[in-house]
């Protein structure tokens, strides 16, 4: 089984897995070309495993956020169970943000397959009126998923945002 | 004289203006010391380069070679102080998998609307007989030239050796991101899909193509920044047949249509269920 993290640069991708998986993730992490305020980002992807019960297992993979890689979105969205978008909370226009993952992914979206998780947030506990934005723009979009602020760095929360949307794909099965 | 070379995982030779040169030079003239390989410009130990890019390259296939074999790539030093060894040193290159040729930043395809041309951009008095007499010296199936061909420095070449040029490029593009003039060359030679990348980009592409193990020699230029979708792909390909099986979940675990829901929500309570185990620990 397999779920994809994506969204803009600096959005959280890489840590959200690097907090979670069980084995040492696997980053493509290079130093930028362009201007960006990150010391390295994601240039291929990045790979990491949770190791289920009877040999099972969940394989996570972080896209590259720049859309000039958009060709490796859809190699690594092939066979997908689940969809993580993180939106960085703090970026000028961050709905906008979640609209273009949305559209890039499109085609791998069902009405089920697609949680949120909106970081760089002051507080964890963002109000959900910071969070109807989010809301609004999915129901606008005829699209039901979950959207929670995460903190990347901490794993009780990436979890929660990987339950949310495992029992999200498990009620519309 | 190759100190490790047996050993090595890989080899990458760097040839760039000077390295090419002083070669020739030697043959021609001594046999003063013409390509040294070793640690001079890196602190990559097993890098060998006087040049090229190379470095660059390496610094990214170390790492990520390490991550996945856990350990570093084994290390290959060589000296060479005449041209006779030199071409010794490739011809043993011809049985051993991993290599790469490493050509520097100054040789370019350029297009001038009507034909392909190969330019040299380099100040210095580079030939193409240069690589020629290199690379057709140990027989490298890359380099089989129809003809002769001898151009100087800043001397363009027409349509004919087109032919030695594209098999050296035929894996991996050339070209600067931020080079619009090479973006427009690509295009018109309808390499698909064209997805201009930075160089770091690029090295990472190659690093995956010698971990793939399955070639005999890729050219690059040392000093690449476009990138091929198909390289990318490369990456996963590799990355997926050879050490993780990326992008390939086996379809009996995958959430996929023609399974039964029971097993769907096997699978999914299994993931819930180490969730919640995360969670505890956290």
């Amino acid at each position: 089984m397999k779920f994809v993290f994506t969204g803009c640069v600096g959005s959280g991708k890489t840590e959200a897995i690097k907090t979670v998986s069980d084995i040492p993730v696997i980053s493509t992490e290079e130093k930028p070309s362009d201007d960006l305020e990150k010391q390295t980002t994601t240039v291929a992807l990045d790979y990491g495993e949770l190791h289920l019960a009877q040999g099972s297992k969940l394989e996570l993979y972080g896209t590259p956020g720049q859309s000039r890689f958009a060709y490796m979105w859809k190699i690594l969205s092939e066979g997908a169970s689940g969809f993580i978008i993180l939106v960085n909370h703090k970026r000028p226009s961050p709905v906008e943000d979640l609209d273009m993952y949305v559209e890039n992914f499109a085609e791998y979206l069902t009405e089920s397959n697609l949680a949120v998780g909106v970081t760089h947030t002051d507080d964890i506990n963002l109000m959900t009126n910071e969070l109807s934005k989010y809301y609004e723009y999915l129901k606008h979009k005829n699209i039901s998923a979950p959207v929670l602020p995460i903190d990347p760095r901490d794993a009780s929360s990436v979890t929660t945002l990987l339950q949310a949307l495992t029992v999200s794909i498990e009620q519309n099965l | 004289m190759f100190t490790t070379f047996e050993e090595a995982d890989i080899v990458v030779i760097s040839l760039d203006e000077n390295s090419t040169q002083d070669a020739l030079d030697a043959k021609n003239n001594s046999d003063k010391i013409t390509v040294v390989y070793g640690k001079e410009k890196t602190d990559h130990p097993w890098h060998m380069s006087p040049g090229g890019g190379a470095d660059e390259f390496m610094s990214v296939f170390s790492d990520i070679y390490a991550s996945l074999n856990n350990q570093k790539p084994s290390q290959a030093v060589a000296s060479f102080n005449s041209f006779d060894k030199l071409m010794s040193f490739f011809n043993q290159l011809k049985n051993k998998k991993n290599t790469l040729i490493s050509f520097g930043n100054d040789i370019q395809l350029i297009y001038d609307s009507k034909e392909y041309k190969v330019e040299f951009i380099t100040p210095k008095n580079l030939s193409m007989e240069a690589y020629a007499t290199l690379l057709s010296s140990a027989d490298f199936s890359v380099a089989k030239f129809s003809e002769p061909v001898s151009v100087n420095h800043n001397e363009t070449v027409q349509f004919d050796s087109f032919s030695f040029f594209w098999k050296l490029f035929q894996f991996i593009s050339i070209g600067a991101a931020s080079d619009e003039h090479n973006k427009t060359v690509y295009k018109q030679m309808h390499w698909p899909p064209l997805t201009m990348v930075p160089h770091k980009e690029h090295d990472l592409a190659i690093s995956a193509l010698l971990m793939k193990g399955s070639f005999d020699i890729y050219t690059i230029s040392g000093k690449a920044r476009c990138q091929l979708e198909d390289v990318y792909r490369y990456i996963l390909s590799c990355l997926s047949i050879n050490f993780l099986e990326l992008c390939t979940s086996p379809a009996s675990e995958a959430l996929n249509k023609n399974q039964p829901d029971d097993k769907k929500v096997s699978l999914l309570g299994k993931l819930f269920q180490k969730l919640q185990q995360i969670k505890k620990g956290s």
